[in-house]
């Protein structure tokens, strides 16, 4: 009688790699590894805003969209009133953005939120990209909801008493707001230059909650300065 | 940091000198291709490199895990279908050079190669579970996230096809 298991037992590889190659391989591949999965998160952040900007641009009636609404004493476009905090959790949370404090008009610029809480319950965020919004008395004057808000990336983070979280970073560029509605026939190049001055960022989060708009939970950061050369 | 670090990669790199020829059967078996087996080893091994700080602590059974890990990659593998089955290269030339044995025995071999390679991969995994691996039939439905009738089905297929293929004179008995 024929015994498998003897003949399983039995079964070589032709070829076989040595021990010693072995470990540097499995050692290289797990380094290659690494270093993938942190380019992935990266062109993960770029893919996701890329496709809101494109989905903010082509759908009628985004529910955040830009659109002039005022001019302040300045003569600026506006895109309307600074939001504020509101909803279930914005009572328990404050927002601390950090930018760049100088940047010229125009420019690309990387924001980030930090989440921070006196409540001894830690209290859960889901939310999308910081949208960052240039402000001047009280008026937007300055944004792209299409670089964050909404977005569905998923991120998140859990904050307690005594530690804080950070919020995927939101990036904005340093223009005005669009001249009409931001949609195929006024394309976001509309947009006029930010006069040279002094401005105020501020970072807005959104958590969509359970149940909607009912249970939506808008966060904004305190401004922070910075001058547009 | 570095000492740590360091002690680590010796440890990795025993339990490796004492295991490569076992993984690397174990997944040859498995696969019936080299290069596929190969790559499954090492992506095995990659894995166990991450987790060898806990996976290398005394008391912990790093092989079983490795050995369990290489069957549970590769069913995950073929059900992403991420790669093809590939005939081997397993030419006469090299069974015959590899292991210049009686002519009976590499004659089972060519055919024992050549028969698992006729079976799914579902029959292959279960058989090699079974009669290499020394699982029970519900071991080796858990690993392969299968019923146990589903185990048994797949096994008893695959005997009948290594049957058919003359490879099996006798009744194979499974636990």
């Amino acid at each position: 009688m024929t015994d498998l298991r003897r003949l399983l037992a039995d079964e070589r590889p032709p070829t076989t790699i040595s021990p010693q190659r072995l470990v540097t391989l499995a050692l290289d591949r797990h380094d290659e590894r690494r270093t993938a999965s942190r380019r992935r998160v990266g062109r993960s952040i770029a893919a996701v805003a890329a496709a809101a900007a494109v989905l903010a641009i082509l759908t009628p009636g985004h529910d955040v969209p830009s659109y002039v609404v005022g001019r302040v004493t300045t003569g600026m476009v506006t895109c309307g009133r600074v939001p504020h905090s509101s909803g279930p959790k914005a009572a328990a949370l404050t927002a601390t953005l950090t930018a760049p404090d100088r940047a010229p008009a125009g420019a690309t610029i990387q924001a980030a939120v930090t989440l921070a809480t006196t409540s001894e319950q830690p209290i859960t965020v889901s939310t999308g990209l910081a949208e960052v919004m240039v402000v001047k008395d009280g008026y937007v004057v300055g944004r792209y909801p299409q670089n964050g808000g909404r977005a569905g990336i998923g991120a998140g983070a859990t904050v307690s008493a005594g530690l804080t979280g950070t919020i995927a970073a939101g990036f904005t560029q340093l223009d005005g707001c669009p001249r009409g509605i931001a949609d195929l026939t006024h394309p976001t190049g509309s947009r006029p230059r930010l006069e040279p001055g002094r401005y105020g960022l501020v970072g807005v989060l959104t958590d969509p909650g359970r149940d909607g708009s009912a249970d939506e939970t808008v966060i904004v950061s305190q401004p922070a300065s910075i001058t547009v050369s | 940091m570095a000492r740590r670090d360091s002690r680590d990669r010796l440890g990795f790199e025993e339990f490796v000198a004492g295991s490569s020829d076992a993984l690397q059967r174990a997944a040859w078996l498995l696969t019936g291709d080299v290069h596929l087996a190969q790559d499954l080893v090492q992506t095995v091994l990659a894995d166990a490199w991450q987790r060898w700080a806990r996976l290398g602590a005394p008391g912990n059974d790093a092989e079983a895990y490795v050995r369990r890990a290489i069957y549970t990659t590769y069913v995950t593998w073929w059900r992403r279908r991420s790669f093809s089955e590939r005939p081997t290269d397993l030419g006469a030339e090299q069974v015959g050079t590899s292991q210049p044995d009686a002519a009976s025995q590499v004659a089972d071999r060519v055919t024992l190669a050549a028969a698992l390679r006729d079976l799914s991969p579902q029959q292959r995994t279960v058989i090699v579970l079974r009669f290499s691996g020394d699982c029970t039939i519900e071991q080796t439905a858990r690993i392969l996230r299968m019923s146990t009738s589903a185990a048994t089905t797949h096994q008893a297929r695959g005997l009948a096809r290594l049957r058919a293929s003359g490879l099996l004179t006798g009744e194979e008995v499974p636990r």
